[in-house]
């Protein structure tokens, strides 16, 4: 069993990584995470290697995102863009202007649009790996990534122009 | 900037907080012993009450030798010496103090209050009897 947690922890940035850019926010991105490792501590004897590891795994993080967005209270979201998270700042301001720009437009987008879009461009997944991970075909998830593109192309066109 | 690109530099990964999984909840599993523990309780508990009518049965043949009868503080309760230990019959009116009594039914359907005899009434009830002998 310890070898088990030590292995799964080894995959927390992962974890934080996508739960911080599904929430934009530091503090549920870490509660997300936490309950996520709760999953896969209790849930790691179900994975029986029919897909890769890493396949299950996305499976668990997506949905626990999903299901958090959908537990949280809407008013909640207000507050959210009211504080600003030092952390979140970087050196090259105009770039990190940008690069949180880009993130609030996609923490804007729906749940069903938004997690094909971090799997695709946070963690590199082909078409046909975020269909298996979603349990959809591909062709869905490239309907689900052009409706993506084309309300982010809306929401970013300032942004690119001046970037 | 293509957007494809745009959203690559964007949403990049992060190093998760080092202390983010030391400070989660304790894991459910450890409440797994909630119920366990519950249930080895009542089943104690029940054991505990089954007991003594088990017990009854021991000293069922010492009971009709020797039951007899006293009127103590103006109660009347039957009295039964079995070697050197004094049990007592409790009347419906004697008052039992204490949670820890050990209930032991007999035949007549009375019920017997170890603790009550050892803890409460053994005291006033042996300087009762002393004044009087037994058969």
């Amino acid at each position: 069993m310890l070898q088990t947690e030590v292995a799964l922890e080894t995959y927390t940035d992962l974890v934080y990584s996508f739960a911080l850019r599904f929430s934009g926010d530091p503090s549920r991105a870490a509660d997300i995470t936490q309950d996520i490792f709760l999953k896969l501590y209790s849930r790691i004897h179900e994975f029986r290697g029919e897909s890769r590891f890493e396949t299950w795994l996305y499976r668990i993080v997506a949905n626990a995102c999903i299901d958090e967005q959908r537990r949280r209270k809407p008013w909640l979201s207000i507050l959210d863009f009211s504080f600003h998270h030092p952390a979140l700042q970087e050196k090259n301001a105009i770039r990190e202007q940008t690069a949180e720009s880009v993130r609030k437009a996609i923490s804007k987008l729906s749940p069903t649009l938004r997690v094909p879009v971090l799997l695709r461009y946070m963690e590199d997944l082909s078409y046909d790996e975020i269909g298996e991970v979603l349990n959809i075909s591909p062709g869905t998830v490239a309907s689900r990534l052009n409706r993506a593109h084309k309300i982010l192309e809306q929401k970013l066109h300032g942004t690119r122009t001046t970037s | 900037m293509e957007l494809e690109q745009l959203l690559k530099s964007s949403l990049t990964r992060v190093q998760a907080p080092p202390d983010i999984l030391e400070r989660q909840a304790p894991k459910p599993r450890r409440y797994f012993w909630v119920p366990v523990l519950s249930m080895m309780a009542a089943l104690a508990m029940l054991a505990v009450y089954i007991w003594p009518s088990e017990r009854s049965l021991d000293i069922q043949p010492y009971l009709q030798q020797s039951a007899f009868t006293k009127t103590i503080h103006g109660e009347s309760l039957q009295h039964v010496v079995m070697n050197d230990v004094d049990l007592f019959i409790a009347s419906p009116k004697l008052h039992l103090r204490g949670g820890n009594s050990r209930w032991i039914q007999f035949p007549c359907s009375k019920q017997i209050c170890l603790a009550a005899c050892k803890r409460c009434t053994q005291a006033a009830l042996v300087a009762a009897m002393s004044q009087e002998p037994r058969p």
